[in-house]
């Protein structure tokens, strides 16, 4: 009678305790001072290509990280190209290069990724130092087509602009000032070009970027345009373009068009430098480019309110999101093992250890899952051949299960290089997965195969694969991840619920089949 | 769905299931720390030797990895044995010799192992391939009973034996189990063997049990499975009530071997006797205990 008053208590105490705690957090948050915090960004680039010849290269440029922002994973899926390359330029963009399979067909190239953009404070934080090359310094000097420095006109202009002014950061402030209040903002139809901006004192965002970058260079001072993208949601986004100026060693971005001086905000996604062209294709087969920008919701909460104090130690949601990630998987792991306890006292499928789908889940989280089901399989099935070979061995089980451990790293291992080899999805945190639960998996199975009979070792295996699907699920959404951290007080009702269900007397679910003939049985004896 | 039951269902007939089980009469009954003297045969072994209660001949017990070496001596004179980890549940990791020629040693179900094959599966069970937990373990070794002739007309495959549950000392259910050919000669329920129950009045078998599935007749043999009078029944049923008596358990399981001889032996104890003695008995096992239950908590 005590213990079943200890145990209502414990969980009503786990259950309002944990309410208690999500309900005060989610007021204090509400009226909480919000200040400019991370955020996340799922971004899709998208490329349709219709080949016309059986030799047509696609080259992509893929944004790079800057002082703000952060790329976390990219993946990519490229149906018909049969094979890619990424490329690092000098200019800091990463260039992806596939070449289309069939020529015939319109092929699509995919990338997904997520942008982790920082709070900045342009007071501590500069860009880095760059050492301009005198062929490098010619290059962001030069004359283009659309962006005239040699035309008499536009010489004029930078001339004229820069009268009296010695310093070379006066100058750009005096060209800036010109073409962000001089120069009218039209739209995609108006010039798009230097001298055609300058001529009409109007022109479209790039009209205005291209003239504010011949201004410069014709006044000696390297500038190079920037493609890239505005985080902000949208189905399909279009470029933006701002420019960078070397000064003093460093290259410092303008946008005119936003009017942002020295400085751009944190969630301008460059993607390419010195050029509007950042999807090129050899032979001019035509092609469409889409481009998602999402927001991740769930992390619209931003950093601590400083006057917590001490208190900011209960905020998680203040820490970087590289080590959110990491704690979001800890705190699902809980809800991982009352998956397990669900489906061995309520359902009754038993599983090889307590703990084992939830670690295994947890390693097919930084995997793509099918990947990770094929490697699962092959090592499990290479193990389990071996552990036969061993039986003849006559070894004794430490040394045994140490040499089937060797075996299992290395197969890891090869996996790993085979993957990157192959160009699929690849990240090295996969070799987290359990090695060591993998092996005395498999020496279980060996076991019960043996002692008991295959079937029974199968049902096992598929048992603990099928909790580990369900644990997988749970600790790759998202949105329960960032719940867990925003709202750590949930692990107080996992808590209740573990209690609730180890207290649970009733039938499983399988002893509704085990014990069916009781439905035959009229008589029962005494 | 037709061939489920309902919970409802199964509450009427006083099924007990595993969940019931353990909370109500495991947890509350046993205390974790005489689990030992069930999940160690050779504990249980002394246990029944102080209170005079037959167990089969042990020829050796091998505790130390160094004392392996020294089991062919153990096996001096013996042409048949039985090797079995201390620490097993479920039969596993029993080897059971019926012949010997020289270093040759045939096993019951005909395969034949050397002496070095015999080695290895003694150092296989020392280090706790079997045991309970994968802790390390000790080796028994131990004379062969001779099945009863009885058991042998019904399934002529392997060793047969007969589990009593015993609650709060009492001996409340019973069945024989019987091997088949598909259980490999073991009184394996998990590999297939039959379970038949026994009346506890009057020692005669009634209904039957393979797989969870309830029959009438033996799988291999066809014979008939109820109406069979156990001997040696009443003292079986002493046995039950002293051991568990001495054991301190409230809720265990006893497995004896029928001896044309000596009568009954102890062979192990089970600190979590299975359900499908429920099955064997056409019988749910909550209305028998409950009332012992509540009556000695009341």
């Amino acid at each position: 009678m005590k213990e079943d008053i200890l145990v209502i208590w414990t969980i009503l105490f786990l259950i309002i305790g944990g309410s208690i705690g999500i309900a005060v957090r989610s007021l204090v948050s509400r009226h909480a001072k919000l200040g400019r915090g991370d955020s996340l960004w799922q971004v899709r680039f998208q490329v349709f290509v219709h080949p016309e010849k059986d030799d047509t290269v696609l080259t992509m440029s893929l944004p790079s990280d800057t002082i703000h922002l952060k790329k976390l994973k990219q993946t990519f899926f490229h149906p018909g190209f049969s094979m890619y390359q990424i490329k690092k330029k000098e200019t800091g963009n990463q260039q992806v290069i596939a070449a289309v399979e069939s020529w015939r067909n319109i092929v699509r190239f995919e990338t997904d990724f997520r942008v982790h953009v920082f709070p900045y404070n342009s007071k501590d934080i500069e860009s880095a130092v760059t050492i301009l090359k005198n062929d490098r310094r010619y290059h962001y000097l030069r004359s283009e087509k659309e962006i005239q420095v040699k035309n008499p006109r536009i010489r004029s202009m930078a001339k004229h602009l820069a009268e009296g002014i010695h310093s070379k950061i006066m100058i750009v402030e005096t060209i800036y000032t010109y073409c962000s209040e001089q120069i009218a903002d039209g739209s995609f139809t108006d010039a798009e070009d230097a001298l055609g901006t300058l001529s009409a004192h109007k022109g479209s965002s790039l009209g205005r970027v291209r003239l504010m970058t011949a201004l410069c260079r014709a006044n000696h001072i390297p500038a190079r345009l920037v493609t890239g993208f505005i985080l902000e949601e949208g189905s399909d986004a279009s470029p933006h373009y701002w420019l960078e100026i070397y000064l003093k060693k460093r290259w410092v971005s303008y946008d005119p068009v936003n009017n942002f001086a020295k400085e751009v905000p944190a969630h301008y996604l460059p993607v390419h430098r010195d050029s509007i062209h950042f999807v090129k294709i050899n032979d001019k087969s035509p092609f469409t480019f889409h481009c998602q920008i999402k927001k991740d919701q769930t992390i619209s909460h931003l950093s601590a309110d400083k006057n917590l104090g001490w208190l900011a130690v209960f905020d998680l949601t203040r820490l970087p999101l590289s080590i959110q990630e990491i704690l979001a998987l800890l705190l699902l792991l809980p809800a991982g093992a009352l998956i397990t306890s669900i489906f061995r006292n309520l359902i009754g499928i038993q599983t090889i250890g307590t703990f084992t789908p939830a670690l295994l889940a947890l390693s097919f989280v930084y995997t793509d899952w099918r990947i990770g089901l094929v490697i699962f399989t092959i090592i499990f099935s290479i193990g389990l051949a071996s552990r036969c070979f061993f039986d003849y061995m006559k070894l004794l089980m430490i040394p045994r299960l140490s040499v089937l451990l060797t075996l299992i790293v290395l197969c890891l291992t090869l996996s790993v290089s085979l993957l990157d080899f192959l160009k699929l999805s690849l990240n090295a945190r996969m070799i987290i997965l359990p090695i060591v639960i993998v092996t005395m998996m498999i020496e279980r199975f060996y076991i019960h195969s043996e002692e008991d009979s295959v079937f029974i070792a199968f049902q096992l295996l598929m048992g603990t694969l099928l909790v580990s699907f369900i644990c997988f699920i749970l600790l790759k959404w998202h949105y329960m991840g960032r719940l867990v951290i925003q709202f750590p007080e949930i692990e107080f009702l996992i808590a209740a619920c573990l209690i609730i269900v180890g207290r649970y007397t009733g039938y499983r679910v399988s002893e509704l089949w085990r014990f069916r003939d009781f439905k035959d049985f009229t008589l029962f004896r005494k | 769905m037709g061939k489920w039951v309902s919970p409802r269902e199964l509450k009427r007939k006083s099924v007990l299931g595993i969940n019931a089980r353990n909370f109500h009469y495991l947890y509350r009954c046993n205390p974790r720390k005489l689990y030992p003297l069930a999940d160690d045969k050779s504990f249980s072994k002394k246990i029944c030797e102080s209170q005079n209660i037959p167990v089969p001949k042990s020829y050796g017990i091998i505790e130390r990895y160094g004392d392996i070496r020294k089991f062919k001596d153990m096996l001096k004179g013996c042409p048949e044995f039985v090797i079995k980890p201390a620490r097993g549940s479920e039969g596993r990791g029993i080897l059971i010799i019926t012949q010997r020629d020289n270093d040759h040693f045939i096993q019951a179900n005909g395969h034949t192992l050397t002496f070095a094959e015999i080695r290895y599966h003694i150092s296989k069970s020392w280090s706790g391939l079997y045991s309970l937990g994968g802790r390390q373990d000790r080796v028994i070794i131990e004379e062969r009973i001779k099945p009863h002739p009885l058991f042998y007309e019904i399934s002529n495959e392997g060793t047969s034996d007969i589990r009593i549950i015993a609650h709060k000392f009492y001996p409340v259910m019973a069945m024989v189990r019987l091997p088949t050919k598909q259980s490999k000669g073991r009184a394996n329920l998990f590999q297939g063997a039959v379970a038949v129950g026994i009346n506890m009045k009057t020692g005669k078998t009634q209904g039957g049990v393979c797989k969870s599935k309830s029959i009438t007749r033996h799988p291999d043999t066809t014979a008939p499975l109820a109406g069979i009078d156990i001997p040696f029944w009443s003292d079986m049923r002493a046995i039950a009530t002293k051991l568990s008596h001495a054991l301190g358990l409230a809720y265990v399981g006893i497995d004896l071997i029928l001896d044309v001889q000596r009568g009954p032996l102890v062979l192990e104890v089970n600190a979590r006797p299975g359900l499908d003695i429920q099955i064997a008995n056409q019988c749910g096992l909550k209305n028998i205990l409950e009332p012992m239950h509540n009556d000695k908590n009341g």
